[in-house]
């Protein structure tokens, strides 16, 4: 029990403790400083458009420009086979990587832990039938059910792009959700509760969630990573949403205009900011990692 | 010479709110084929105060200052290889939870038997094995049982099989940290009487730690009684049992029943033990303590010999 | 309906089946408890003492309906709690409570002292959010947590062991409940701090008329605490009785070796010994071959002064040797001679 003593108390308390240690790993703190990095661009691709309406990352052309240019005053990382700003566009990216991750992510968390919960605590026959859908699921490759899809109903919107990336990957978190809530269900406190006269429903969303909630916050990071691969892969692949301009996108414009060897300043900011994002997020979990788990953490020494 | 002379010993451990003072200026020695209790509440550093005589104290514990006189070397000054020599063959340990030490997928006598091997490494196979029979005899397990797997065994049997362990090199010294919790009661009265025989027909010299003075009590013919840090009494047991001194002894004792004659009221010690980070200047005993005296608070107490064997760590007791 | 029980056990019998797995063929059979019969009166501290696998906490979970029995009938203040279902069942959980063995299990660590306190108010629909921070406070301070403000935005993990039983404790007494088990309180705590926590039971008994099942391994600590004792061993009660003659005038052979097992230290040397345990085992009882129809009594394998034609072939009933002091025991040991020695009052018990 020595040296685990919290000293602030709740969760405020418990986030700003967390905060403390997450701050002393190096993965975490590059981890974090990228991702407002990332962040900020989101943010800023709202000023291009702002600026001057030829700078529009979909419609905007340069009245004077109409083909790939590489980068200048004009346009700091150039212009792409039709003379649209490629720095806009790559904010606007780093918009729907944010929109597409986060959203994609939380939805399959929040399925995920509450299926998982209820699997887990439930038992006998729900838990049964809830991982039996799980693991169907959770052998279906998503990639290739999301072309099937789209090849049957042509385009899709980025939107069902999120559901369908949620719907595929929360059975990964509710498995770790559900042993978690397993191990739980034994504990004291929870039959305390039990005696005490709580319903089913307090003991799961008043008592155990609370104790899961940082597993699932954890996998959230690392759900944000894939959903942005899989969005990024879709539009490479020609098939994400016509009307969003990506990461994705922009790698499938450069390959399908033939750009691909052409033009580096327009291939290359878009494949590193999707790795870059990516691997932004995986050091954050692992940051996180540490924050939930005690025994990764270094303590001081003595001196 | 005695076997062991603890002198002026303090360990502290690196935290992120500072420095815990674990244990402070503690001194006491110990013969060879003595018995010793140390006993004190969760957090009086006696467990902290086992480590270090180990050399297993954790990477942020350090030892401060005073010195660990074994057979009349300091061991403070140690390095890894020359623990690694004393551990086990000099010194051996029997932990706490020690039940849960054995690896479940390994057989028992094959554990003992390693543990002779690792610290033995001349020894030939075919006497390592004698030797596990020999230990099993000398404990009371049934030697057809060095075959069997850890859950094969009842609780009290696992329980000898770490005393075995511990040993088996023949040890001139062993630090039993509460060895008995999660036993029964009746097991853990067959275990403590073993405890005694063993110490009594080998030469053993034992340091028991615990919380409970009751089982203590069995085992040792000296009490060290440990509060916040620090050693504040210490005698032969009948003295310090039928003339306590210090008030947290007297506190100690004051929280176990009889079983005859009325029933009384425990008086149970009110309060809390202080922060070891920064611990009080004065007695640290003192805000809990019912004779404290006008300078308690604000001057550190200092020894007073009661008895010729028996010493308290008091001011205001005389 | 009222009567001088609160709780009443008819013979209860709680079997756990483990279902067969790939290490045995046929699924095994654990008897925690085999046709327990007792009764609770109100007000009273009841001790339940034995030792692991004795059946005294599966007493406990069964009494708060963590689990139900196999056979046979618990009653409540004269109501036959077994088939309680919805609404009456809720109204059972405000009478009975439970306090936990392991303080550093039964508060949930993302709970608050205030809120885990207030839970079982809140889920009864007791109180208002005007009035409940009074009643929790008045229940912290009651178990010795003072300031009672202090407390109450605390969380576990910032309280020692000691301090987490007073909250369960506060947090099984808020509901004013009939009838409390407390499933070995002190066992993970110091003996310094059990003894507080025993008077704090004490307190809650004297100021709530509360009847406590009280749930140990030790006598020494049975006896201090309770008004009558029953002593366990293997699903069975053994010896039954106030706790003072029990101590005093023990006559099966397992409570006198519990009583030879006790550590001690003081003036213990004119303590009586009783001696009634083997050393070893006895061998010659084939249990388990053919499936068990053979019933014995379960302590014949240790006890001393236990004769194979009748102990190894029957099971003793629990009878009165007197009225309140039964025992189950074919051969019970004469009520002794021995006269209570001058030292005997200043050999202090491990609790």
């Amino acid at each position: 029990m020595a040296g685990s003593v919290q000293k602030r108390a709740g969760f405020k308390g418990a986030f700003l403790e967390g905060w403390e240690i997450f701050k002393e790993s190096l993965l975490g703190r590059i981890g974090l400083t990228l991702i407002l990095i990332f962040a900020l661009m989101a943010v800023a691709s709202f000023i291009p458009p702002m600026i001057d309406p030829m700078y529009h990352p979909m419609h905007g052309v340069d009245p004077e420009i109409s083909f790939s240019t590489g980068p200048s005053l004009r346009h700091w990382l150039g212009t792409d086979f039709m003379g649209r700003d490629i720095l806009s566009q790559l904010l606007a990216g780093a918009r729907v990587a944010f929109m597409v991750g986060v959203s994609a992510a939380f939805m399959s968390i929040f399925l995920g832990t509450s299926i998982g919960m209820i699997a887990g605590y439930m038992g006998k026959a729900v838990d049964t039938m809830l991982m039996r859908l799980a693991d169907m699921i959770m052998v279906m490759p998503t990639l290739l059910v999301v072309l099937i899809l789209s090849s049957l109903f042509g385009q899709l919107n980025i939107w069902t792009i999120v559901l369908i990336i949620a719907l595929f990957r929360w059975p990964g978190v509710s498995r770790v959700i559900r042993s978690q809530t397993l191990s739980l269900k034994t504990r004291p406190f929870i039959e305390a509760a039990r005696v005490a006269g709580a319903s089913h429903f307090r003991i799961i969303f008043r008592h155990i969630m609370p104790n899961v909630l940082p597993l699932s916050f954890l996998y959230m990071t690392f759900r944000v990573t894939s959903a942005i691969i899989i969005e990024a892969a879709l539009a490479f692949l020609g098939f994400g949403d016509p009307g969003t301009v990506s990461w994705g996108m922009m790698l499938q414009w450069v390959w399908k205009t033939g750009h691909m060897f052409k033009a580096p300043y327009w291939l290359l900011p878009p494949g590193i900011c999707i790795s870059l994002i990516t691997l932004s997020f995986y050091m954050l979990g692992r940051a996180m990692d540490e924050v939930l788990d005690p025994r990764l953490r270094k303590e001081a020494d003595a001196s | 010479m005695a076997l062991l002379e603890i002198e002026g010993l303090s360990i502290g451990y690196g935290t992120r709110n500072g420095l815990l003072r674990a244990v402070e200026d503690v001194s006491f020695t110990l013969e060879a084929g003595g018995s010793l209790g140390l006993v004190g509440e969760s957090g009086c550093g006696k467990t902290t105060l086992g480590m270090a005589l180990m050399g297993l104290l954790p990477p942020n514990g350090k030892i401060m200052a005073g010195k660990i006189l074994f057979e009349g070397q300091d061991l403070k000054e140690s390095t890894e290889e020359q623990w690694r020599k004393i551990r086990w063959r000099k010194i051996s340990m029997i932990f706490q939870a020690a039940m849960n030490a054995l690896n479940p997928v390994h057989r028992v006598g094959d554990q003992i038997a390693e543990a002779i091997s690792t610290h033995r490494p001349e020894m030939p196979e075919r006497e390592i094995m004698e030797r596990v029979a020999e230990l099993y005899r000398l404990v009371g397990i049934p030697v057809e049982r060095i075959k069997d797997y850890p859950h094969q065994y009842s609780g009290g049997m696992r329980q000898r099989a770490i005393i075995a362990m511990a040993l088996a090199c023949n040890p001139r010294l062993i630090i039993a940290d509460e060895p008995t919790t999660a036993l029964d009661v009746i097991v853990q009265d067959q275990i403590l009487k073993e405890i005694k025989k063993l110490q009594e027909k080998l030469g053993l010299s034992i340091i028991f730690i615990s919380h409970d003075i009751s089982i203590v009590a069995e085992v040792c013919e000296d009490i060290g009684v440990m509060y916040a840090g620090q050693l504040v009494e210490w005698g032969p047991k009948e003295a310090v049992f039928e003339n306590p001194v210090h008030p947290y002894t007297k506190a100690l004792l004051a929280s176990y029943p009889t079983l005859m004659g009325e029933r009384e009221r425990l008086r149970p010690i009110p309060g809390e033990p202080p922060n070891l980070v920064s611990p009080p200047p004065g007695c640290r005993f003192c805000d809990r303590c019912p004779s404290a005296g006008k300078s308690c608070k604000s001057q550190a107490p200092v020894w007073a010999q009661v008895g010729p064997r028996h010493k308290a760590l008091c001011n205001a007791c005389s | 309906m009222t009567g001088e029980h609160i709780v009443e056990f008819e013979g209860v019998t709680k079997i756990y089946k483990s279902k067969a797995s790939l290490f045995s063929r046929s699924s095994e059979e654990v008897v925690a408890l085999r046709d327990l019969t007792l009764n609770i009166r109100k007000g009273e501290i009841f001790g339940l003492v034995g030792e692991s696998g004795s059946g005294k906490t599966t007493a406990g979970r069964l009494l708060v309906k963590l689990e139900e029995p196999t056979e046979g009938v618990i009653k409540l203040d004269g109501t036959d709690i077994t088939k309680l279902k919805g609404g009456r069942l809720k109204e059972f959980r405000r009478n009975v409570q439970m306090i936990f063995q392991d303080p550093y299990q039964s508060l949930n660590p993302q709970v608050s002292i205030f809120e885990a306190v207030c839970e079982p108010l809140v889920i009864h629909g007791i109180g208002n959010s005007g009035n409940r921070k009074e009643m929790v406070e008045e229940m912290l301070a009651l178990v010795g947590l003072s300031p009672p403000e202090d407390f109450l935005a605390r969380y576990p993990h910032q309280l020692s062991g000691g301090q987490r039983q007073r909250v369960a404790i506060a947090r099984a007494m808020i509901l004013k409940p009939t009838m409390v088990v407390a499933d070995e309180p002190t066992s993970m705590l110091d003996a310094s701090i059990s003894a507080q926590i025993f008077n704090i039971l004490l307190d809650m008994r004297e100021r709530f008329q509360v009847s406590i099942l009280f749930i140990t391994h030790s006598l020494a600590a049975a006896r201090y605490l309770c008004d009558r004792l029953g002593v366990i061993y293997k699903g069975s009660l053994m010896e039954l009785g106030p706790s003072g003659v029990i101590i005093a005038e023990p006559r099966h052979p397992y409570t006198q070796a519990l009583i030879d097992a006790l550590p001690k230290f003081g003036q213990c040397g004119s303590v009586f010994h009783y001696g009634t345990l083997l050393a070893e085992e006895r061998r010659g009882i084939e249990d388990g071959e053919g499936k068990g129809t053979k019933e014995f009594c379960p302590f014949f394998p240790r006890c001393r002064p236990a004769r194979a034609e009748k102990c190894a072939n029957a099971m003793p009933r629990l009878e009165n040797l007197s009225p309140g002091h039964a025992i189950r025991c074919f051969f019970p040991a004469r009520p002794s001679l021995q006269v209570e020695t001058a030292g005997s009052s200043k050999c202090y018990y491990g609790i």
